[in-house]
């Protein structure tokens, strides 16, 4: 299916919070990058204290949740509401999982003395992640209120459900570049 | 005018025309000063002038944010104001405070912290008499049915300033910390809660002198304002830069404050479409040439000489130097002073039933006070560069790189005057138009 570039799925509205997103992220990621690039001892010795393991699970559960948000749209647009809702609510369980399992792994980084002002690479590694996990919270109110929408007696319309899956997916996408930036050794 | 009771806004607009000229007067007292002729130094020393010209432009400001408020409440909200008497009495109390402070700063009556000057006891007056503003107007929109976009976010946008004033009385005895607060006042204001003003101001503006649908002008003005907004709370991080906060501010800042201009342009384009857009058949041409001035000149001021010193690997060298200066003053002329100047354009013939804006003068203050602003800018900008360059590379000291720079401001003089005289024209024209007699016609006639 072909449409006109001004109307995308998810409404102009969405993809220019997007866009605009996509470019902060992208100045943040520069900025890691190149930290990593003056420092390397630092983001080295840093990096030792963070598990790739732990990485990984961060990732598979942002991006497992992304993908049944993306069928939750797809059930919705061939009008099977309940299955739609199942999947959205399957997406926000692992969002949830996500902020959890995140707050546990900070919650050790603060607990080793590493925190905010210590140096430039817990500063990166807290206000990169933590920027990311705000975009989370947000998504997951989003996620929240057309899910418990779908079976009203004014449903939300496919182009909001799909305007928040896409703000879902910024948040996978945005941690794609986190996730080499700190977890993959120096 | 539609309803009697927003004569009050001309009061609040004439009391911006005394302090304009009165900052004016101070800048040239400091500009001379700095060009070796402090001759009223026993009488007004530069510490005095540098914090009379920065409250009489907060003092304006807030002036003119209130006026245009009274002016645009019962307009948007289709009744009159609540307390018109009210109004009247607090602009007396306004200016009763701001003339006493105005007074103490020349007898070291001051806190010394800058734009925040005004004493301590005169700040709870502050606080008292915006209260009376905020509650007038919050009862006129919430006795109303019609609750548009432009009237709440005008109102929220001013209760947020009022609110943010807070953190600047939090006391302390450490300079760091109190610096720390002092930003939340003076950036929250004019980089976030201001600018929901300015959106409010823009979008009313718009609509009145395009014609294009209100629903277009709000929604997608509103976003952008919404991009700016959100930038700017965490842009607060470039006044944290080397001032004795962690370092992560300069992360913080640097990511944040990058991004602010993203969003003026954006404003500037899209009030530049909606002016083409709405063609040209509103007769008060010069209002939406303030208009759509505003737009453009709070990019190129904010968004674009703020960037321009906002990265901390420049900030590092510019910070504290008169390229702050260079920033300051086309930021505030095109954000906020063309914003209150075009809504004074736009509303004086309605409020007086003259049409002045079809005088040559009129058009004059515009073009001539601009020029003279993007001159006396770039006056700022060479001493500015001379200053960092000589201060922070050669490594000169203080007092000898002012003595080097000051043949620059013979330049900034000769701009400023060209400034004044679009200004003049400006303060002349709101003289002849005179006071507030227009009939009153809009309730019979829209509700008929």
């Amino acid at each position: 299916m072909t449409r006109p570039l001004t109307e995308p799925p998810g409404g102009v509205l969405m993809w220019l919070i997007v866009a605009l997103e996509l470019v902060t992220f992208a100045m943040v990621f520069t900025l890691i990058g190149v930290l990593r690039m003056q420092q390397p001892a630092l983001f080295h010795a840093g990096q030792a204290a963070l598990s790739s393991t732990v990485g990984l699970v961060f990732t598979l559960l942002l991006i497992t949740s992304g993908l049944l948000a993306a069928e939750a749209v797809h059930a919705y647009r061939l009008t099977r509401t309940h299955r739609a809702q199942r999947f959205l609510f399957a997406a926000i369980a692992l969002g949830l999982a996500f902020v959890a399992f995140k707050l546990h792994d900070t919650a050790g980084h603060l607990a080793a003395g590493h925190r905010l002002g210590v140096d430039d690479f817990w500063d990166a590694y807290f206000l990169g992640t933590g920027f990311h996990l705000a975009h989370v919270l947000v998504g997951l109110v989003l996620l929240s209120v057309v899910a418990f929408r779908l079976h009203r007696a004014r449903p939300p319309e496919l182009e909001t459900v799909a305007a928040v899956a896409l703000f879902w997916h910024l948040c996978d996408l945005a941690w794609f570049f986190l996730f080499p930036l700190f977890f993959a050794r120096a | 005018m539609k309803f009697q009771s927003q004569k009050v806004a001309w009061g609040f607009f004439a009391t911006c025309m005394l302090l304009f000229t009165l900052q004016i007067v101070y800048g040239f007292i400091m500009a001379f000063a700095h060009a070796g002729f402090d001759g009223l130094h026993q009488w007004i020393p530069f510490n005095t002038a540098r914090a009379s010209h920065t409250n009489l432009l907060v003092m304006w400001m807030l002036s003119g944010f209130m006026g245009a408020a009274y002016w645009i409440i019962p307009d948007e909200t289709d009744r009159e104001l609540a307390w018109p008497k009210l109004a009247w009495a607090q602009l007396i109390a306004f200016v009763v405070v701001g003339v006493t402070a105005l007074i103490g700063f020349h007898f070291n009556w001051w806190e010394g912290r800058k734009f925040l000057e005004i004493p301590r006891p005169l700040d709870f007056l502050v606080v008292a008499d915006v209260l009376l503003f905020i509650a007038n107007i919050g009862w006129t929109v919430w006795k109303s049915p019609k609750k548009s976009t432009t009237s709440m976010v005008l109102f929220f946008g001013l209760l947020a300033a009022a609110l943010l004033y807070l953190p600047g009385m939090i006391p302390t005895d450490n300079q760091t910390v109190d610096s720390f607060w002092r930003w939340w006042v003076v950036h929250l204001w004019v980089e976030g809660v201001w600018e929901l003003i300015m959106g409010a101001i823009l979008s009313y503006l718009l609509i009145k002198l395009t014609g294009v649908d209100r629903e277009i002008i709000e929604k997608w003005l509103y976003v952008i304002v919404g991009f700016t907004f959100l930038s700017g709370i965490l842009g607060t991080g470039h006044h944290y830069y080397y001032i004795g906060t962690p370092r992560y501010w300069l992360m913080v800042g640097g990511v944040f404050s990058a991004l602010e201009p993203l969003s003026f342009l954006g404003m500037a384009i899209y009030a530049f479409a909606m002016a083409k857009k709405g063609g040209r058949t509103h007769p008060n041409r010069v209002a939406l040439l303030w208009t759509v001035g505003c737009a453009f000149m709070s990019f190129v001021g904010a968004g674009f000489l703020g960037f321009a010193h906002t990265i901390p690997q420049v900030n590092m060298y510019t910070h504290g130097t008169l390229v702050t200066a260079m920033h300051g003053h086309m930021a505030f002329w095109g954000a906020y002073a063309m914003l209150i100047l075009g809504i004074i354009t736009y509303s004086m013939p309605l409020l007086t039933g003259r049409k002045l804006y079809e005088h040559v003068t009129a058009g004059f203050a515009f073009w001539v006070s601009n020029v003279g602003m993007v001159a006396m800018t770039l006056a700022f900008a060479v001493a500015g560069v001379t200053q960092v360059v000589l201060e922070r590379r050669v490594g000169m000291d203080f007092l000898t790189v002012q003595k080097e720079i000051s043949v620059h401001f013979i330049g900034l003089i000769l701009a400023a005057s060209l400034f004044t005289l679009g200004a003049a024209a400006f303060i002349w024209n709101f003289i002849r138009y005179g006071m507030p007699n227009a009939p009153v016609t809009g309730v019979a006639v829209a509700k008929e």
